[in-house]
């Protein structure tokens, strides 16, 4: 009697239609071979670039493509349990979310062919999950329950902490939530100067930054901070003590903090005001804007293709991974200060040493700073003529192709800002300026140009948002030419401000701003 | 009955294994699908696409040069190392498409000028004619780059180096070349009849390089007969 009581089926083995675990088995099976074809076909580059690892990925996709297959197979000529029917859901989302944060920690930046390779993994976890749940026998399958349930409830957590933080983000956005592409990271690491390298006798700071070292502002110092953030007009081609932001803090008595890197545009101005400008809590920011290639680059964020998928497989936009890594970097900093003597409000510059140049050196030790004349090209005449023109024809005959991107960058910045003013300033190209420039552009391209046109375009844009903006386009096109009809306020052949144009860059500036500080020592000083 | 289960299992396993065998064999992409990829919107596939293209098909690699090229400074995409060295394989067929790309892109990264000038040096002396037309005519700014390259190859340059010591219009390039086989040292020896030329030059400048290069050539020589 107790012999064939035990040989009964119980409740929870009653095997039920099995159309839903079918299908989801039968999807899985299209992945796990679909996975297996990317991989074939494209052996020879992905052999290139796994090496040694190109066979057993493809030895496990195979392997998932057996478990897939022989679930299905199981499933069609066994049944399914019913008390296994939950499950084979709840299986389903911990495979993804495990293999959603292993594609974050390993396999980075996003590219979609790692993801549908992926894909192929994911469902052979799962495949082998259910054939695991749906066999074991009555003594695993209580600490089988707990772990399923422990796994599900964990894997509900850290999705739902993700939602939230994105939520907070979005509501309340502050520097510390703000996600930003790999690609623009990237491209920052790639270009910035290295710490102490060494530029017309002046060494570039811890951070890489052709500036004096950067402290976060010192609530009792009186003197404003301001982060001017842009590309290679922010980094100078003079030395610095004639760069407009050195200037600037003589004229404006503030500290500007000069976080500039060659080469990168607005996406990137978005990563060094998160990542850079905003930990030093600065009083304004200022974007510098360079309208000659500004408006032409490629983004990482907006113009490849997967932008739904990169908001959740790519790190840099996870928070649930930004986030610790950006507390560890402050901490990093405040006992990198303290290594120093210094806490983290202390005030900046009463313990450095003196400047290794003054204008006045620099003026002995480079003579071109004072008499342009002096001045060698950096670029071939031919090769210089051909980049204007080429900019010319970007932004001055067509609508330029980055023009929605920089909008969108500045309009991330400003949220990312929070509080903080966020003032904007167009650099215009040389062409732009220097009437002899244009007329070989406009001769080289044999086409009507709009000089200004990018400006235009612009402009409008920003005072529709409500930016406070300054455009040097007025200012230096109103500087008086030298007696060879050149007003020489570019460089030789180069592209960038030499030391005149840094001059009247910076007293633009100081124009635009003064107001802004002032208000701002104000405020200072109702506080105390 | 009992006896034929084996067999049925084997044939199966057989069958198995032929319909495996073609399913992988039908996953390889052909030339056209990669040059499709080509195009693509997505960088990251262009990339793999032209290193597809330029492993399976080098000679016909030409529409993947200029993706191969951008990819070597795309940093973001992770592909430069492959794309480097996949244009060192398939340099040596399209040597007048790689110079090219130097003399029109002069503000090219450090990065895309070292993987040409690798793979011109990898192309070895089927480079070194056009490499030396290229210094004669529109590549002349180019010496310094073009002059690596030239040394690197070492040996096989040398019968380029002679003609544009012996051959060339422009002095400064007969100077150049002079110059090139001095720094070759020992190993330029087959190039010491053109120096001896070139050392009775009636340009001073030429004259002085030649025997300052026959001395290096003859030092390097006597040195490694010691």
């Amino acid at each position: 009697m107790q012999a064939a009581e035990s040989q009964l089926p119980r409740p929870d083995d009653e095997v039920t239609p099995s159309l839903l675990p079918s299908a989801l088995l039968l999807l899985g099976l299209l992945v796990a071979l679909r996975s297996l074809w990317i991989a074939l076909a494209n052996r020879l580059p992905l052999n290139l670039i796994l090496g040694s690892r190109y066979l057993p990925l493809l030895l496990g996709l195979s392997v998932s493509l057996g478990l897939v297959a022989y679930a299905l197979f199981r499933v069609r000529r066994v049944g399914f349990p019913a008390r296994a029917r939950a499950s084979l859901l709840r299986w389903l989302l911990v495979s993804f979310v495990i293999g959603w944060l292993l594609f974050l920690a390993l396999v980075q930046p996003f590219q979609r062919i790692w993801f549908d390779l992926a894909l192929g993994g994911v469902v052979g976890a799962w495949a082998l999950l259910v054939l695991i749940t749906t066999g074991l026998g009555s003594r695993l399958t209580q600490i089988w329950r707990v772990a399923e349930f422990l796994t599900f409830s964990l894997c509900v957590g850290l999705v739902g902490t993700e939602l939230c933080l994105r939520g907070w983000a979005m509501f309340a956005p502050s520097p510390t939530t703000a996600r930003v592409g790999a690609g623009p990271g990237e491209l920052v690491e790639r270009f910035r100067c290295q710490p102490g390298e060494v530029r017309f006798g002046y060494p570039c700071n811890s951070r890489g930054f052709y500036d004096e070292e950067f402290f976060r502002r010192d609530p009792g110092d009186s003197r404003p901070l301001v982060a001017a953030i842009g590309d290679s007009f922010s980094v100078g081609m003079v030395p610095h003590s004639w760069h407009f932001t050195s200037i600037c803090e003589e004229q404006l008595d503030a500290r500007f903090d000069s976080i500039g890197v060659p080469g990168i545009g607005p996406a990137e101005y978005l990563t060094l005001l998160v990542e850079e400008a905003l930990p030093l809590d600065p009083d304004l920011v200022l974007i510098g804007i360079f309208v000659g290639n500004d408006l032409n680059v490629y983004d990482a964020l907006v113009e490849l293709p997967d932008p739904g998928l990169r908001a959740w497989l790519q790190r840099d936009q996870v928070l649930l991974f930004v986030l610790p890594e950006r507390i560890s970097r402050l901490r990093s900093e405040a006992e990198r200060l303290e290594s120093l003597g210094r806490s983290i409000a202390s005030v900046q510059g009463e313990e450095t040493e003196l400047r290794p140049d003054g204008r006045e050196q620099a003026a002995q030790a480079f003579p071109w700073v004072l008499d342009p004349g002096l001045e060698e090209g950096t670029l071939s005449p031919d090769t210089y003529h051909g980049l204007e023109t080429e900019r010319a024809l970007q932004i001055c005959s067509q609508d330029p192709v980055s023009l929605e991107l920089l909008r969108e960058s500045l309009s991330a910045a400003r949220r990312a800002a929070g509080e903080t003013p966020v003032r904007v300033m167009l650099i215009p190209d040389e062409f732009q300026v220097e009437d002899e420039l244009w007329e070989i552009v406009s001769r080289r391209t044999g086409r009507p140009l709009e000089r200004t046109r990018a400006q235009g375009l612009l402009k409008v844009w920003l005072e529709d948002e409500g930016f406070e903006y300054l455009d040097l386009l007025p200012v230096l096109t109103g500087v008086a030419p030298l007696e060879d009809g050149d007003r020489h306020l570019y460089h030789k052949l180069d592209t960038h401000f030499n030391a005149r144009g840094n001059e009247v860059v910076a007293g633009a500036i100081a124009d635009f701003l003064r107001e802004d500080l002032e208000r701002i020592r104000e405020l200072r000083g109702s506080q105390r | 009955m009992l006896r034929s289960d084996p067999q049925d299992a084997r044939q199966k396993w057989t069958h198995l294994a032929v319909v495996l065998l073609l399913l992988v064999s039908s996953c390889k992409k052909s030339n056209e699908q990669w040059r499709a990829d080509l195009d693509s919107s997505d960088p990251y596939v262009r990339g793999l696409a032209a290193i597809g293209l330029c492993m399976q098909s080098p000679r016909g690699a030409g529409p993947a040069l200029p993706e191969l090229l951008t990819t070597i400074d795309r940093s973001d995409l992770g592909l430069e190392r492959e794309a480097a060295q996949v244009l060192v394989s398939v340099g040596q067929y399209h040597v007048p498409a790689l110079l090219q790309e130097l003399v029109d892109e002069e503000l090219m990264s450090a990065d895309r000028k070292g993987a040409i000038k690798n793979a011109l040096v990898v192309a070895g002396p089927e480079a070194a004619g056009p490499i030396v037309a290229c210094l004669e005519g529109p590549g002349s700014f180019l010496v310094g780059d073009l002059g690596d390259v030239l040394l690197a190859m070492g040996e096989p340059a040398i019968p380029a180096i002679v003609d544009l010591l012996e051959q060339a219009r422009d002095v400064r390039l007969r100077n150049f070349a002079a110059y090139l086989l001095g720094r070759m040292g020992p190993s330029a020896r087959s190039g010491l009849p053109a120096l001896k030329r070139a050392a009775e030059s009636k340009d001073e400048g030429l004259r002085g390089m030649a025997l300052q290069a026959i001395i290096s050539v003859q030092a390097g020589a006597s040195d490694a007969g010691r």
